[in-house]
């Protein structure tokens, strides 16, 4: 992997980050404002699934599943990261060590 | 008691995502090194960019031989939805100056802009908000850089049974339970998730853009008037 692909991603990455964040108040802000406050609640839950999704492949994916979705019930009822990642962990885990 | 501001407030606020951020580094870190990767390197990769999915793509295909550009353009891709994050943070931290602005925006992640938005959102506006935003990020990014380097240092003698890649989506289901707060973000998750379903299919998760957009509309246009919204 070349040195170009690292910088060349870093700079578009940070142009990406930085277009709304260092530009001056856009005219359309206003208007935006009650869409952008529904932003987090649209775009975290489908980055989850698509994570998830991508993340459930090769032998073991009806166990990534099940742990997942295990995790999900856990998230939703305790609102706990901590909580949430290690019955993930630990599931995962166990039905593989279950060989289920 | 409200929710303890400014920089210490935001590291205290990210101390658990940072910790679970370390197994997700460490998996970036292992396939830096099984790609060749040095240690400094893999460090070196994770300072530039610090884009955990984006790094995964790079590594995975420069691995398979593609061509630069398309690795650039597939980085571009997947981190567009920066630039969403981007502008729903701006309003909170448009007070300081565009340097600060700019360091600001190099420590912008999913998990920074989850922890940030849930904070913003909460009832009691947040004292300094972009302390608060800094010292999240922050932390963040220390614990990236130090789950890198420990991956890429233990390389293959962390065993492929630890599965330390699916950290990642276990991070991304609490923040995501965390951004839900009333009946409108039910909306809005559950249409998002609903569109990515359908058009998972496209490539290089593009999917989340569609998503995001009909996410936004469903909520705003079931949610009501702001009075009406239920607790979720």
């Amino acid at each position: 992997m070349s040195g170009f692909v690292i910088i060349a991603s870093g700079l578009l990455t940070l142009a990406l980050r930085a277009g709304f964040l260092v530009g001056g108040r856009p005219r359309w802000e206003d208007q935006a404002a009650p869409y952008l406050r529904q932003m987090p609640a649209s775009v975290l839950p489908a980055l989850a699934l698509s994570v998830m999704l991508g993340a459930t492949t090769g032998p073991d994916v009806w166990a990534r599943w099940a742990a997942g979705l295990l995790s999900v019930g856990v998230a939703w009822r305790s609102r706990s990261l901590l909580a949430t990642m290690v019955v993930g962990m630990l599931s995962l885990w166990c039905i593989h060590r279950l060989g289920l | 008691m409200s929710a303890p501001d400014g920089f210490v407030g935001g590291m205290r606020a990210s101390a658990a995502v940072s910790l679970s951020a370390l197994p997700f580094a460490m998996a970036v870190g292992v396939l830096a090194a099984d790609g060749g990767a040095t240690v400094a390197g893999a460090l070196a990769m994770s300072v530039v960019m610090f884009a955990g999915a984006a790094q995964l793509a790079v590594l995975g295909l420069a691995k398979s031989g593609a061509p630069e550009l398309l690795i650039v353009g597939v980085v571009g891709c997947i981190n567009l939805r920066f630039s969403m994050y981007g502008a729903a943070v701006a309003p909170f931290v448009r007070h300081i100056s565009r340097a600060r602005r700019l360091g600001l925006a190099y420590l912008l992640t999913d998990q920074a802009f989850a922890v940030a938005s849930a904070r913003f959102a909460d009832p009691s506006p947040a004292q300094r908000p972009a302390s608060f935003f800094a010292g999240a990020a922050l932390s963040l990014w220390v614990a990236w850089q130090i789950g890198t380097v420990t991956g890429a240092a233990l390389g293959a003698q962390l065993p492929a049974s630890l599965s330390l890649d699916f950290a990642a989506p276990l991070v991304f289901i609490a923040l995501a339970r965390l951004s839900i707060r009333t009946r409108a973000d039910v909306y809005s998750a559950v249409s998002a998730c609903a569109t990515l379903g359908v058009l998972h299919w496209l490539p290089y998760g593009l999917a989340l853009l569609p998503a995001t957009a009909v996410g936004v509309l469903t909520g705003r246009a079931l949610a009501g008037p702001p009075s009406t919204e239920g607790a979720a």
